[in-house]
């Protein structure tokens, strides 16, 4: 088993934290939570080591994960570091800014297990035990995955929500 | 809420994040948690008229409801949501108060399983 990978989840709602903590618990990862940008900026460097890779949730109460994404990007160490998005859904506009900040990959909420770890698997190469790919993650399609971040442009970039969830029908507080 | 919705509402959930139900507990309460918490500063923000805390309090009631499938609070938190996004300010305390009735209902029920 290789060096366990540092994960910072940048999410200020401690009920989602702890869903993504229970789907987190069989992979072979150490967990830091951030609620705000002061938060972020702490965790994102502790025993002397940059975090292998960030999940920022956009609609943060008090600010948006887009901006704090930039901020991150401001600082040169941190250009490459991976991030994945977590949304309700998405826009031209928003996969168009978010591909600029290169954001490695998209999750949509209500997050699914296999979609999660699958995500993660490709942005930071962690093993999962084989008996979390029990699905495929059809459903998340339109979102666009780590391979896909770089291919968007104007014509496909508009993502609408298709499964059945209620939460979809919402209009992203960040596209606001 | 009666036991059948409450034992529905685990199932869906456990299949969702891969827990057994009974492992709930934690992720219940930290929900139960959270939701006291964000009701009490929505009757705070509604009382002083801070439409966009409401507006945001409720937003994120809307996401945590959705996420852990319970959708008697996530109704009347997108109701409220959607009012408030379209700047409409009339009739939104019983949203309010209905959210608040149905958390009450899921935390009694939550106890009573628990506690048993």
């Amino acid at each position: 088993m290789g060096e366990m990978k540092r994960i910072l989840i940048v999410e200020d709602s401690p009920t989602i934290i702890e869903v993504m903590r229970i789907m987190l618990k069989e992979m072979n990862v150490k967990i830091q939570t951030a609620g705000s940008e002061f938060g972020m900026f702490q965790s994102i460097e502790s025993f002397g080591k940059t975090v292998d890779l960030v999940i920022m949730d956009i609609t943060l109460k008090s600010e948006n994960g887009l901006d704090l994404i930039e901020k991150i990007r401001l600082n040169s160490n941190y250009t490459e570091l991976p991030v994945i998005v977590v949304t309700e859904h998405a826009q031209k506009d928003f996969i168009l800014r978010a591909k600029d900040l290169n954001v490695k990959s998209f999750i949509r909420k209500p997050i699914e297990k296999e979609v999660f770890i699958s995500r993660l698997v490709e942005a930071i190469g962690i093993e999962p035990l084989p008996s979390l790919f029990k699905q495929t993650d059809e459903n998340q399609d339109d979102l666009p995955s780590e391979h896909e971040t770089s291919d968007v442009d104007d014509s496909e970039a508009e993502v609408e929500a298709t499964d059945n969830n209620a939460s979809d029908e919402e209009t992203p507080e960040a596209d606001e | 809420m009666t036991e059948e919705r409450l034992l529905q509402l685990m199932k869906d959930l456990s299949a969702e994040i891969g827990i057994p139900p009974n492992d709930l507990f934690e992720l219940f309460e930290t929900f139960i948690d959270e939701m006291t918490d964000e009701i009490f500063k929505l009757k705070i923000a509604y009382q002083k008229g801070n439409f966009l805390d409401l507006k945001n309090i409720s937003h994120n009631i809307k996401g945590v409801c959705a996420f852990m499938k319970f959708d008697e609070m996530f109704v009347e938190a997108k109701a409220l949501n959607d009012k408030l996004k379209a700047e409409e300010f009339e009739e939104l305390y019983p949203h309010i108060e209905t959210m608040n009735i149905a958390f009450i209902g899921f935390k009694t029920a939550f106890v009573d399983y628990f506690n048993r």
